[in-house]
C-alpha cells in the first residue's frame, strides 16, 4: 500500500534564513514591552512594518519551498519530489539502501516528528543522498517497509550491560571528544545565531566560571581546569546519551541498530556494503583492554557533526570478539605480520616534540619580551605541555603495535593516530589504493609509511608509520599488490 | 604491463617558463628595490637559486623518477621528489576517469588523467599524447568489462 505525504511543518523552522532569528528575537522583544495601548501598538507598527514585512516574505518562501517537497514510499522504494520551477524525482529502492537512519532529537520527540536519512553507494560523498523530516508515524511506516524488504531470519541480538557502559564511559570518556562536540555545537548555533553573540555567550560563561574558582586557583589554570573538565564531562553525557539502551540485531543481509536514550536513533545497514570495521581504543582503554566497534558504510555515522560510526559501545574484549564472531563471521580475527622497524623508533617522537617546542618557544618568548606574566606563563606551559606527554606515551605504545597483517583476504592495519589507536579489518575487494612512501630520512634507515586508502563515502587514509621498506614490498607482493620497480623507464 | 615514461617536452617549458619568471623577477627587483641594494641582491640571488635548483634539478629529477605502470590488473606510479612514492590502485577500484589537456598538449605534453576510484583518486601526469589517449583506452575498456 502506497503511502503519500509532505513533510513535517517543523521542516519549516529549517528553511527560514538566520536573517528570520535575528530579526524575530528584537520583535518580540520590543512586542512584548508593549503597553496595552491602542496608540503603543501603532507606534511600534509604524517602526517594525519593515521588519514585518521581511519576515512575512521570509515565512512564505519558507512555507513555498515546504509544500514543493513531497514523498511517496510503498514495499519497495521510496520517491521524493523537490521543485518549484524545476521538478526533480528521486527514486531509490530499499535493495539499493546502503544505510536507512531515523533519528529523533527531543524536541522532534516532542513534535512527533523524525529526521529520515537515506544512504546509497552513489550520489553524495559524506551525506545521506536523501534527507526529509517526516511525521512520526510515517517514519515508522518506511522503517516497517524497508525492513520488510530485507531477509528476515534473526541470527544475533547484542545489547551492552548499561553497568559497565556507565563504567567505561565513566573511566575512558575522552577530553578531546569533548572539546570537539563543543566545537560543532558552536557551528550549529553560529548557523542559526551571529558569531558576535555567540563569542560573547562563550567568553562570558567561561569569564563567570573562572571568577567563581579565582579565589581557590589562578586565572590560567582555572580557565585550563574548566576547559578539560567540561570537555571530559560533555563526552562523558554524551557517549551516555547516545549509547543507553543500544541494540544491535543482525539479520541474514542487514544490521539494524538502536540506540539513545534522550534522541533516539534507528539504522538498518546493509551488511554486504560495510567497507571496513575498525576496533578503536583510547591510551587508557587499550591498557584495561576495552575496546569500540565501528563500521564504516556509507551514511552511517555521517549524517551528524558528532556522529560515530559504532556497532559497539565501549566494552570489554572478549565480548567484542564475541560479537566480532557473530556478527561479522567472515572477517578473521586481526593478525599482523609486519611490525615496525625499531630503526624508525625515534620519528614516531616527532609530533610530540613539535606540540612541547610550541609553548615551550612561547614561554621563552614571554620570559624576555613580558617578565611581568611570568607568573601566568609557567603554570599555563605545565599545562599546555600535558597534551605532548600524553601523545608521546600514545606514540611509545604506538611504536611496539603498528603493524600490518594479511589473512584470508582480509588486510588489517594497527596504528594510532594522534590519541586514538585503531586495529582496522578490510576485505580485500574494498582497498583502493596503496601508498608506500619514503621521506630522506627514512631512506637512510631502509624503512617506509604505508598509506592504505579504502573505499568509502569521502577520502580515507590509514597511515603506518615505520615499516622496513624491503619487507614491506615482499609482504605486498606476496598478498597480490607488486609495488617493486626500478626507476629507469627503458627496462 | 605497459610502461609509460613522461614528456620530457613539459620539463623543457617548466624549466624555461621558470628561467623568464626568474628574468622577470629579476628586472622588476631591478626597477624597484634599486634604493634598497641588499634587499634587491638578496631577493635576486633567492630567485635565481630557486629556479636553478627547482628547474635544473628537482625537476629533471621527478620527470626521471616518475613511471607510469598499466595492467589489466592495476595501475602502479612511481614518483616523488623529496618523499619518494609508489602509489598503487587495482582496476577493479577503478569508477571512472577523467582527462585533462592544456592547449598544445600534443607538443607540450600537458596531459593529464585523473583515475577516479570511491575513497580516492591517482593522478597520471604530463603524458605524450599518443600514451594518454592509449592510457584511456586501457582504462574505459577495463571499466566496460565489469559492466
Amino acid at each position: 500500500m502506497e503511502k503519500t505525504g509532505r513533510q513535517h511543518p517543523i521542516r519549516l523552522l529549517s528553511y527560514t534564513t538566520r536573517y528570520f532569528w535575528l530579526l524575530i528575537i528584537p520583535l518580540a522583544r520590543s512586542f512584548y514591552s508593549l503597553s496595552f495601548e491602542f496608540d503603543a501598538l501603532r507606534v511600534w507598527l509604524r517602526g517594525a512594518w519593515l521588519d514585518l514585512l521581511v519576515l512575512a516574505a521570509i515565512i512564505c518562501f519558507a512555507w513555498i519551498r515546504w509544500l514543493s517537497v513531497w514523498f511517496s514510499f510503498d514495499s519497495e522504494k521510496i520517491v521524493l519530489r523537490r521543485g518549484i520551477y524545476l521538478m526533480t524525482e528521486d527514486t531509490v529502492y530499499y535493495s539499493n539502501i546502503t544505510t536507512l537512519s531515523i533519528k529523533q532529537s527531543i524536541i522532534y520527540r516532542m513534535l512527533g516528528a523524525s529526521t529520515v536519512y537515506i544512504a546509497t553507494n552513489a550520489g553524495n560523498f559524506d551525506a545521506a543522498d536523501v534527507t526529509i523530516t517526516m511525521r512520526k508515524s510515517d517514519a515508522d511506516r518506511l522503517y516497517e517497509a524497508a525492513k520488510g524488504s530485507r531477509q528476515r531470519s534473526l541470527n544475533y541480538s547484542i545489547s551492552p550491560n548499561k553497568l559497565r557502559l556507565l563504567l567505561f564511559s565513566l573511566l575512558f570518556s575522552s577530553t578531546l571528544s569533548g572539546v570537539l562536540i563543543i566545537i560543532a555545537l558552536l557551528l550549529e548555533t553560529g548557523e542559526i545565531f551571529d558569531r558576535e553573540i555567540e563569542a560573547r555567550l562563550l567568553l562570558d560563561t567561561l569569564t563567570e566560571a573562572v571568577n567563581r574558582f579565582a579565589r581557590y586557583v589562578p586565572p590560567a589554570i582555572s580557565a585550563i581546569i574548566i576547559v578539560l573538565a567540561g570537555g571530559w564531562a560533555l563526552s562523558f553525557g554524551s557517549n551516555l546519551i547516545s549509547f543507553w539502551g543500544f541494540v544491535l540485531t543482525k539479520c541474514t543481509d542487514s544490521l539494524y541498530v538502536k540506540s539513545g536514550i534522550l534522541a533516539k536513533n534507528r539504522h538498518i545497514l546493509l551488511r554486504d556494503r560495510i567497507n571496513f570495521i575498525d576496533l578503536k581504543q583510547s591510551f587508557t582503554s587499550k591498557v584495561f583492554n576495552v575496546s569500540s566497534l565501528h563500521a564504516n558504510c556509507s551514511g552511517y555515522g555521517s549524517t551528524g557533526r558528532n556522529e560515530l560510526s559504532v556497532i559497539l559501545p565501549i566494552t570489554t574484549r572478549k565480548e567484542i570478539n564475541g560479537a566480532l564472531k557473530e556478527v561479522f563471521p567472515d572477517y578473521p580475527r586481526p593478525r599482523i605480520e609486519l611490525k615496525s622497524n625499531p630503526r624508525s623508533y625515534p620519528g614516531f617522537f616527532i609530533w610530540p616534540l613539535v606540540l612541547a617546542l610550541i609553548p615551550a618557544a612561547g614561554f621563552v618568548a614571554s620570559y624576555y619580551l613580558l617578565p611581568s606574566w611570568y607568573q601566568v606563563a609557567y603554570p599555563a606551559v605545565a599545562i599546555t605541555v600535558i597534551p605532548a606527554i600524553w601523545l608521546a606515551m600514545c606514540k611509545t605504545l604506538s611504536m611496539f603495535i603498528t603493524g600490518l597483517g594479511f589473512n584470508e583476504g582480509y588486510l588489517t592495519l594497527r596504528y594510532s593516530r594522534l590519541y586514538t589507536f585503531h586495529t582496522v579489518v578490510i576485505p580485500r575487494d574494498r582497498i583502493t589504493k596503496i601508498r608506500i612512501r619514503q621521506s630522506p630520512f627514512q631512506r637512510i634507515g631502509g624503512s617506509c609509511s604505508v598509506s592504505v586508502y579504502t573505499s568509502s563515502d569521502a577520502k580515507t587514509r590509514h597511515y603506518i608509520y615505520g615499516l622496513r621498506l624491503d619487507r614491506t614490498l615482499a609482504f605486498f607482493e606476496r598478498n597480490g599488490f607488486d609495488l617493486y620497480y626500478t626507476e629507469a623507464p627503458g627496462k | 604491463m605497459r610502461k609509460y615514461s613522461l614528456k620530457p617536452a613539459a620539463q623543457y617549458l617548466i624549466c624555461g617558463a621558470l628561467l623568464i619568471l626568474a628574468a622577470a623577477a629579476t628586472i622588476l627587483a631591478r626597477i624597484y628595490l634599486s634604493s634598497f641594494e641588499i634587499l634587491m641582491y638578496s631577493l635576486i640571488g633567492i630567485f635565481w637559486t630557486g629556479a636553478v635548483l627547482f628547474g635544473v634539478i628537482l625537476l629533471p629529477m621527478y620527470f626521471r623518477r616518475t613511471v607510469i605502470y598499466i595492467s589489466s590488473n592495476e595501475i602502479t606510479v612511481h614518483t616523488g621528489l623529496i618523499m619518494l612514492r609508489r602509489d598503487q590502485m587495482k582496476m577493479q577500484a577503478v569508477q571512472y576517469v577523467t582527462r585533462m589537456s592544456l592547449p598544445l598538449a600534443n607538443l607540450s605534453g600537458f596531459n593529464f588523467i585523473v583515475v577516479r576510484a570511491l575513497g580516492g583518486s591517482l593522478i597520471l601526469p604530463f603524458l605524450n599524447a599518443v600514451d594518454c589517449d592509449e592510457i584511456m583506452g586501457i582504462l574505459q575498456l577495463e571499466i566496460s568489462k565489469r559492466q
